[in-house]
């Protein structure tokens, strides 16, 4: 293998394939990144088994042939060198060697054979998502799901798809975050899967800023995303996701509209307080203010208070402090609306303007 | 000190008097520590509360339906009988034993009673286990002139508040390490005083396992570093045990000079406990995941159940199982739930999840729960805890009121090994941390 590559380029692929190194594995080889040049492009592959990532860069020229190194020594010596062009060599006793004007280094790697095969995806299941789409998407329901590694159908989003539009859902038991879409183009038929957390945070950082489209290949236990240069293929999780629809309540009877910006912040302050202990904050409505207070006996107490406007009888209700500041991070409306019933029943909050967007979340017994 | 507000102007006082000593090590070694411990106490028991069981060998079996002997009279342990025998191979060693089944609510109410007496004396006093006490009497020696005149008035006491025919065995020493150690030295009935001159000799004559807290496992790891006895267990470098045991290497190694610096903790003045726990030695070992899933249950009811008394609820789960005949083979870990439970069920599944396989027959295995806190109920979208709350508390007033296990679920039938049914509240729970600051 012999090619030359610009410094910028090559280092970007090398990051844009590093999350998939699995740096403690005990398949030593599973810390490398394959380098493949053939046919006019040279492929960065990395896979920790479960996701896999490959980036795409042209080439111009040079020699065909395949190696395995270390991917974060790789990563290391390419970045740290000048900014210039990069001659790469490697040859029959798998030793890379990068040269860049005045500096050479010589890696030791491992033969290209050994390393595990990217797996294929083929299906006619495909769309396209609209970056900044599917970020959102992400970005407003991910944080729900579970880590509970013994409920494996909670650790992921549910990511459904009718032809008319994309639904994505996740939820921990104590909370549902659950984001819908309006899609154009056809399918061939419904989809409905469970998509690992991992890979969605992976497919966040790989989607970036970018508004470019995603395109989307749904088989039956695998899922490829394709963002410009980079691609990411994940195992789909097995199993049911729970049925969703049943615990979003059909009507709530206070509706609570407040500034998002106030309460986030008023909460934020309160855990500071709450996650000592169990993070328990108790909200009260008098008249057109919310109180927020939290006590431990290790800590102290918190105290705040914000204006809001009330509809319906007056609120009284302990929520996990973590389950509101997570949802308020991610929603960017001016305000929130808070639907209650009572003390033991769920919260709906919707963004104001965001019509497909619902959060429930489960309270803790007041006591 | 901080503490005072609260308790009786005389429990404050003692704490206060304590905390001062402890200020200063030197001070911590003037102390004067009882261990009281009643000479085969259930059997005892037994023999007071029913005359013509006196001076007979008896075998206490387990309560309900239990075919071990968990207890025996000094009558039957002269004839061989053992503690954990199988009832009928006791038979063979002793055909005259007399096999009595076990009454825990009657040992909890002797227990209660003598805790009483010893707290006329002072509020120092801590129970250690159903039939062992410890006793910080260095003021009350103050005024008794002689620790030996103290130990034998106690006993009189005693013998008046809970009969004749229960007897214990004292061991005074300067700290609580030193009083257990030498308290089985005169049994029964008798009482053995150490003396801080005394002490150095003492520990040449003694095992590394003689003393209360190194088991075979901890003597195991301690000869692997090339401490076989006490007497080099205090010379080694501190930091050579620190490293292998953490803030509990600093102990030992105090230990090992026959220093112990731990107080007499008061029952009132106990911390919130961390965790809760309940473990068991079963009579013959089980071989099978049915079996074993049945003790964990049961084991995890206890918890949950005793969770659910002190209005707790707890996150983190610990599991401890120990293989039949090999000392040291087993496996254990720890499971964080994402939110806090009571829940026997809860408890038993994180549990549960924590054995792969069973690859050999377990004799030994524990529960434990920690992170407790209250009223911190999170509830659920898919299962409704309120009324599952509810049921769990409706079974527990049954079980209040009939004893324990009248209900139960359905696969605790597959557990067919006789549990000892301690007096409620009684399991282990750890209720300070060793101050690393100490190390």
């Amino acid at each position: 293998m012999n090619f030359t590559c610009q410094k910028r380029l090559f280092y970007e692929a090398l990051q844009s394939v590093s999350h998939a190194v699995a740096s403690r594995s005990t398949l030593p080889i599973l810390g490398h990144v394959l380098l493949e040049a053939r046919e006019g492009q040279l492929k960065l592959i990395t896979t920790d088994l479960e996701i896999s990532l490959a980036c795409t860069l042209p080439l111009d020229g040079g020699e065909e042939g395949a190696v395995t190194v270390p991917q974060r020594i790789i990563q290391d010596v390419v970045g740290n060198l000048p900014d210039a062009e990069l001659t790469i060599t490697a040859d029959e006793r798998n030793l890379l060697t990068v040269s860049a004007a005045k500096s050479q280094y010589t890696i030791h790697g491992l033969p290209s054979a050994e390393y595990p095969m990217l797996p294929q995806v083929t299906s006619d299941t495909r769309l396209s998502l609209p970056g900044a789409l599917l970020r959102d998407l992400i970005r407003k329901t991910l944080f729900a799901a579970g880590t509970d590694e013994s409920r494996v159908t909670l650790t992921g989003c549910l990511f459904a798809c009718d032809g008319q539009m994309v639904t994505m859902a996740a939820t921990d038991t104590h909370r549902l975050a659950l984001k819908r879409v309006p899609v154009s183009g056809q399918i061939e038929a419904p989809v409905s899967v469970i998509i690992p957390a991992r890979a969605l945070q992976e497919v966040l950082r790989m989607v970036g800023n970018s508004e470019e489209p995603v395109d989307i290949m749904v088989s039956e236990n695998k899922i490829l995303f394709t963002a410009g240069r980079v691609q990411l293929i994940s195992r789909l999780i097995e199993g049911q996701f729970p049925a969703y629809e049943r615990v979003i309540p059909a009507e709530t009877h206070k509706r609570m509209v407040a500034n998002r910006q106030q309460l986030f912040e008023a909460v934020r302050r309160a855990s500071i307080v709450a996650r000592t202990e169990s993070n328990k904050i108790v909200m009260r409505s008098q008249d057109s203010t919310l109180t927020i207070s939290a006590e431990t006996g290790e800590v102290g107490k918190a105290y705040e208070e914000i204006p809001i406007s009330l509809e319906g009888e007056p609120v009284q209700i302990a929520f996990n402090a973590a389950y509101l500041h997570d949802v308020l991070a991610v929603l960017d409306t001016e305000t929130v609306e808070f639907g209650l019933t009572g003390p033991l029943n769920p919260g709906l909050i919707k963004a104001d303007g965001e019509a497909e967007y619902q959060y429930v979340v489960m309270p803790m017994q007041m006591l | 000190m901080g503490f005072a507000t609260g308790f009786r102007g005389s429990l404050a006082q003692s704490i206060q008097a304590q905390a001062a000593r402890a200020m200063c090590p030197e001070a911590m070694e003037e102390r004067v520590i009882f261990l009281l411990d009643y000479d085969s106490f259930f059997a005892r028991c037994m023999q007071q509360a029913y005359p013509p069981l006196r001076g007979k060998p008896v075998g206490i079996r387990g309560p309900a339906k239990g075919t071990a002997i968990i207890a025996a009279s000094t009558e039957a342990k002269a004839r061989g009988v053992k503690v954990g025998m199988h009832i009928t191979e006791a038979m063979r060693w002793c055909p005259t034993m007399i096999p009595v089944q076990a009454d825990m609510d009657m040992y909890g109410e002797i227990c209660t009673a003598s805790l009483r007496v010893l707290t006329r004396y002072t509020d120092l006093v801590e129970p250690f286990s159903i039939d062992e006490s410890f006793l910080d009497a260095t003021d009350l020696v103050a005024e008794f002139g002689d620790p030996h005149m103290l130990a034998q008035q106690l006993k009189r006491d005693l013998r008046a508040a809970i009969g004749p025919h229960i007897t214990c065995s004292i061991g005074i020493g300067p700290n609580k390490m030193i009083a257990k150690l030498v308290c089985g030295f005169h049994k029964p009935d008798g009482i053995t005083h150490a003396i801080r001159e005394e002490i150095p000799a003492l520990l040449r004559q003694i095992a590394l396992t003689d003393i209360c807290g190194i088991g075979p496992r901890v003597a195991r790891r301690l000869q692997r570093l090339g401490v076989y006895t006490v007497e080099q267990l205090g010379r080694i470098p501190r930091e050579v045990l620190t490293r292998e045991f953490g803030v509990l290497g600093h102990v030992y190694w105090l230990w090992g000079q026959g220093i112990d610096h731990a107080p007499v903790t008061p029952y009132h003045a106990q911390a919130e406990e961390k965790s809760v726990g309940h473990g068991v030695t079963l009579p013959e070992a089980v071989h099978t995941r049915r079996q074993f899933d049945g003790v964990l249950l049961r084991l995890c009811e206890r918890c949950g159940r005793r969770l659910r008394r002190k209005g707790m609820l707890g996150k983190t789960v610990h599991l401890w199982v120990r293989f039949d005949g090999e000392e040291t083979g087993g496996f254990g870990g720890r499971r964080t739930l994402d939110h806090y439970t009571d829940d026997t069920m809860a408890v038993y599944h994180a549990a549960q999840a924590l054995v792969r396989e069973l690859p050999h027959p377990v004799r030994q295995l524990g529960v434990t729960i920690s992170g407790l806190r209250r009223n911190v109920v999170q509830l659920s979208l898919l299962e409704d805890r309120v009324r599952q709350q509810a049921v769990q508390r409706a079974v527990d007033a049954v079980n209040d009121r009939f004893g324990e296990f009248t209900v139960m679920r359905g696969s605790l039938l597959h557990d067919t090994f006789p549990l000892r049914n301690g007096p409620p509240g009684h399991g282990f729970c750890k209720r300070y941390a060793i101050d690393p600051a100490e190390a």
